[in-house]
């Protein structure tokens, strides 16, 4: 008969790095597009946005 | 009520003492407005669409950040909602109203804001002694786990979204909307398979300019595009990205009727949970308490109604 005589080790899920990437590059896209429109309010703006959809 | 409070604690002072931004005599872009008829069944169009649809306005842009497939439906028939309300909006107008509101120019600030705590303070009270003889205890408190892959305490949560209501009153001279932008997207949309929206009262001036210009020059469309590159990323980091292919005729169904109520509610009723009553709300103005207040009608008329009918 086996005994486990330690504690199973924690879950930890791996990063998604696909959706982390195109996440990352949607933002970057956003910066990019809507500055040439606002300046840096849009950027700070989008900014805003993603800690929005962070916090959510 | 935390949120509430606490936004108010650091917006109302903007209004009040920031840079004049408007002709009404308030500051830094409050968002103070009359309260009637119209925006009141709007509300409760909104509340009845938020049981169906799955979500709220941000609601709705985070989920489908975080993968949702389902939320695409309810987004894409937002969308459609949102323009069929613009479309709509005239034959509304003339209903009785109540006059704009506002606690931070009748009160002040300071008095203001002690009055709107008062108010957070017995909707708390209120609440905890409703579940207690409801449940028999309350709902123990979300334990928060890394800042970076979560899930995040209330608490924490809280703090970020005032951070987000006053950094945006801050930054774009006004609260924090969502909903305009996509009546914006329907209207850009509908112009380009070769209908003149333009034609309609709700589309000129301004709005109309924004039907020809970018999307990346509208700001709430900005903040909604990183809003869904923020769920998403959360969702990445949290390994719950997970999207569902499989959808039941029931999903679909409800997707899209909730998504039509979701816009064309937002449009009668000043916007959704964010923009009408949020940015109301942390504006000092009663319409946002009155918003909040039907569409809590009317999300707990459907919520029963879908109890009672099993759907």
């Amino acid at each position: 008969m086996n005994f486990v005589d330690t504690a199973p080790a924690p879950v930890t899920k791996p990063v998604q790095t696909l959706p982390l990437l195109a996440a990352l590059v949607g933002f970057v896209a956003v910066v990019a597009l809507s500055t040439p429109h606002g300046g840096v309010r849009y950027g700070v703006a989008s900014f805003i946005g993603l800690l929005a959809g962070f916090t959510l | 009520m935390l949120l509430l409070a606490g936004a108010c604690a650091l917006t109302f002072p903007l209004i009040a003492y920031g840079p004049p931004v408007d002709d009404v005599g308030l500051r830094s872009g409050a968002w103070v407005l009359p309260f009637g008829v119209r925006a009141a069944i709007g509300a409760f169009i909104f509340g009845v669409g938020m049981q169906l649809g799955g979500g709220c306005g941000s609601g709705t842009l985070f989920t489908v950040g975080g993968g949702s497939t389902r939320m695409v439906i309810t987004l894409a028939f937002f969308i459609v909602g949102s323009l069929i309300g613009t479309w709509h909006l005239p034959a509304w107008s003339g209903l009785p109203s109540l006059p704009a509101f506002s606690v931070v120019r009748e009160y002040g600030p300071l008095a203001g804001w002690l009055l709107i705590a008062a108010v957070c303070g017995a909707i708390w009270w209120v609440s905890r002694r409703v579940e207690r003889s409801s449940h028999g205890a309350l709902e123990p408190p979300r334990q928060g786990g890394s800042w970076l892959t979560g899930p995040w305490s209330h608490t924490l949560g809280v703090v970020g979204l005032i951070i987000v209501s006053v950094a945006t009153i801050l930054t774009l001279g006004r609260p924090w909307g969502i909903t305009s932008g996509f009546a914006l997207w329907g209207a850009k949309i509908a112009t380009s398979m070769g209908m003149d929206v333009t034609a309609w009262p709700y589309w000129s001036g301004g709005r109309a300019r924004a039907i020809e210009r970018s999307v990346f020059a509208d700001a709430t469309s900005v903040m909604n595009f990183a809003l869904i590159s923020g769920a998403m990323a959360a969702a990445a980091l949290a390994a719950r990205f997970a999207p569902v292919w499989k959808l039941t005729f029931r999903d679909v169904a409800t997707a899209v009727v909730g998504g039509l109520l979701l816009g064309y509610g937002a449009r009668l009723a000043y916007g959704c949970n964010i923009g009408a009553y949020l940015g109301g709300i942390v504006s000092g103005s009663l319409h946002g308490w009155l918003w909040g207040i039907f569409a809590f009608a009317g999300s707990s008329t459907m919520a029963l109604g879908r109890k009672r009918f099993n759907f």
